[in-house]
């Protein structure tokens, strides 16, 4: 069969698997997303506090996770959760077991990665604020949680964005070490697809390039925010 | 050639066990029994992840300097290659480097029969060769950026001595270059030290490799809890060179700023 007909769309090429399975790798970073800056957020007020034993604690969980590779983050997680899950109902007396969904479990994993970096990332942006606008909120009067509600925060999303960009190409790239959990994501699909017709060189150059098509997309969108924050910028 | 490659792995293996039985022996006992029997096997892990991430980083090192000499001094065209190979080695998981390496150029039967074969049926070897390619692209992005972001007046002091283009290059301005960029350097170390651990897909018996061998024997999680107390560990050893190079190998060079701060 030429490769035309096996990157083919229907019955006969994998092209439609290969999109669904890019379509899972979107879907996976995105997820991944939304619970790694809720978990960023949470750390970075974490570390931004003055308890001194919960900024200690918030320093050791990054320590620890920048030092671990993401792979054995995603293989503890995973089977973390399995353990985890089947014990719990063995107590409950229960002799059913369930299997982890691996789709969440790599979405745990990946925004746990992602929460840890975009904390560091938030910590930053939130010392970069300048002093002018805080003060300017005392002098009219704000209390603290109005300040950081209508003033802080807002201003602080413009420093960063760049940094979360970042970290979203990385996390864009890290989803595909969900393919080790046996997840369809993009990889795996170019793997069983190359393994099944023995053409893993083709179906694995398909799958690059549709990575790179990902990539690309990415730049092009923090060109657009970044055109949009220096404006800013520049009226403020 | 290739019995004297596959000996030379084999030796090194070795060596690695000896030294791992040399460790453990005296810590009999002491350890957790999840990994008491398997600690030289973790020492062999260790030993080759740290010599894989090392030479690769190394050998990155020589090749992005390289590209980035080539990227400086050259025409709009040589630019246009190296932004590309940036561009792949960059946009592109390192995973799929890794599997199109070593599983995707297995299916062509001219290369199977050929003299590269020796290197291209390796785990190890491919691991090194994709984790040079994919380092090297990042350091090259680090370094020209680095290089960019020097004052002028470096270039134009260096010119108005006499230095020829190519003298305040190599004299002058990549020296600073790699010493400005250095944190980052450092830091591209790190993540690279971590990646690594994907090379255990492609049957490499690195830390990795040898904790999902012995996790899949017992099945218990804490094996893989010690593997990462000892990628730490590797990270800390991996930040403590990066200050000791710092510190030795930019004596040369006046006030720099970072040493200065303190």
């Amino acid at each position: 069969m030429s490769s035309l007909t096996l990157l083919g769309f229907g019955s006969e090429g994998w092209g439609d698997e290969l999109l669904l399975g890019a379509l899972i790798t979107l879907a996976l970073a995105i997820c991944s997303v939304v619970v790694g800056l809720t978990i960023g957020a949470l750390l970075a007020a974490l570390k931004l506090q003055t308890w001194r034993v919960g900024r200690g604690i918030a320093h050791g969980i990054t320590l620890a996770f920048r030092g671990t590779p993401e792979f054995l983050i995603i293989l503890i997680v995973f089977f973390g959760l399995d353990h985890a899950v089947n014990s719990m109902l063995a107590t409950l007396g229960s002799s059913q077991t369930i299997s982890t969904p691996k789709f969440w479990a790599a979405t745990l994993a990946l925004g746990l990665i992602f929460g840890v970096y975009a904390s560091e990332v938030f910590k930053g942006a939130f010392h970069a604020v300048s002093r002018g606008h805080l003060e300017a909120a005392d002098a009219l009067g704000m209390g603290w949680w109005l300040k950081l509600q209508l003033i802080h925060i807002p201003l602080m999303w413009r420093h960063a964005l760049p940094g979360l960009m970042n970290l979203w190409l990385v996390l864009l790239k890290d989803t595909s070490l969900a393919a080790v959990i046996a997840l369809d994501e993009l990889l795996r699909t170019a793997k069983v697809a190359g393994e099944s017709e023995r053409e893993p060189f083709l179906f694995f150059l398909a799958a690059g390039v549709l990575y790179l098509a990902m990539t690309a997309l990415s730049e092009r969108f923090r060109q657009l925010l970044s055109d949009r924050t220096a404006l800013v910028t520049r009226t403020s | 050639m290739d019995t004297l490659i596959h000996d030379i792995g084999f030796w090194i293996t070795e060596l690695h066990f000896t030294f791992g039985e040399t460790v453990c022996t005296p810590l009999g006992g002491l350890l957790p029994t999840a990994i008491d029997r398997y600690c030289p096997r973790f020492i062999d892990g260790a030993l080759t992840t740290f010599e894989l991430v090392a030479l690769a980083l190394v050998l990155a090192f020589g090749l992005a300097r390289l590209l980035v000499a080539r990227y400086w001094l050259s025409g709009p065209w040589v630019r246009r290659a190296i932004d590309g190979y940036r561009w792949v080695f960059q946009g592109t998981p390192l995973l799929i480097q890794l599997w199109i390496l070593y599983f995707g150029l297995a299916q062509f039967d001219v290369l199977r029969a050929s003299m590269a074969w020796i290197i291209l049926s390796s785990g190890w070897w491919v691991g090194l060769f994709t984790l040079v390619l994919n380092s090297a692209a990042y350091q090259t992005a680090i370094l020209v950026g680095a290089l960019a972001n020097l004052p002028d007046g470096q270039r134009e002091g260096a010119l108005a001595l006499g230095l020829s283009p190519r003298q305040a290059y190599r004299r002058i301005l990549f020296p600073q270059a790699v010493r400005a960029a250095w944190p980052s350097l450092a830091n591209e170390g790190i993540l690279l030290l971590k990646a690594s651990a994907l090379v255990s897909t492609i049957t490499v018996l690195d830390l990795m490799g040898h904790a999902r061998t012995v996790f899949s024997r017992s099945y218990d999680l804490s094996v893989y809890g010690y593997a990462a107390f000892l990628y730490i560990g590797l990270t800390a050893l991996m930040t403590l060179l990066a200050f000791a190079i710092r510190k030795y190998a930019f004596r040369q060079l006046p006030g720099d700023p970072w040493f200065e701060r303190r």
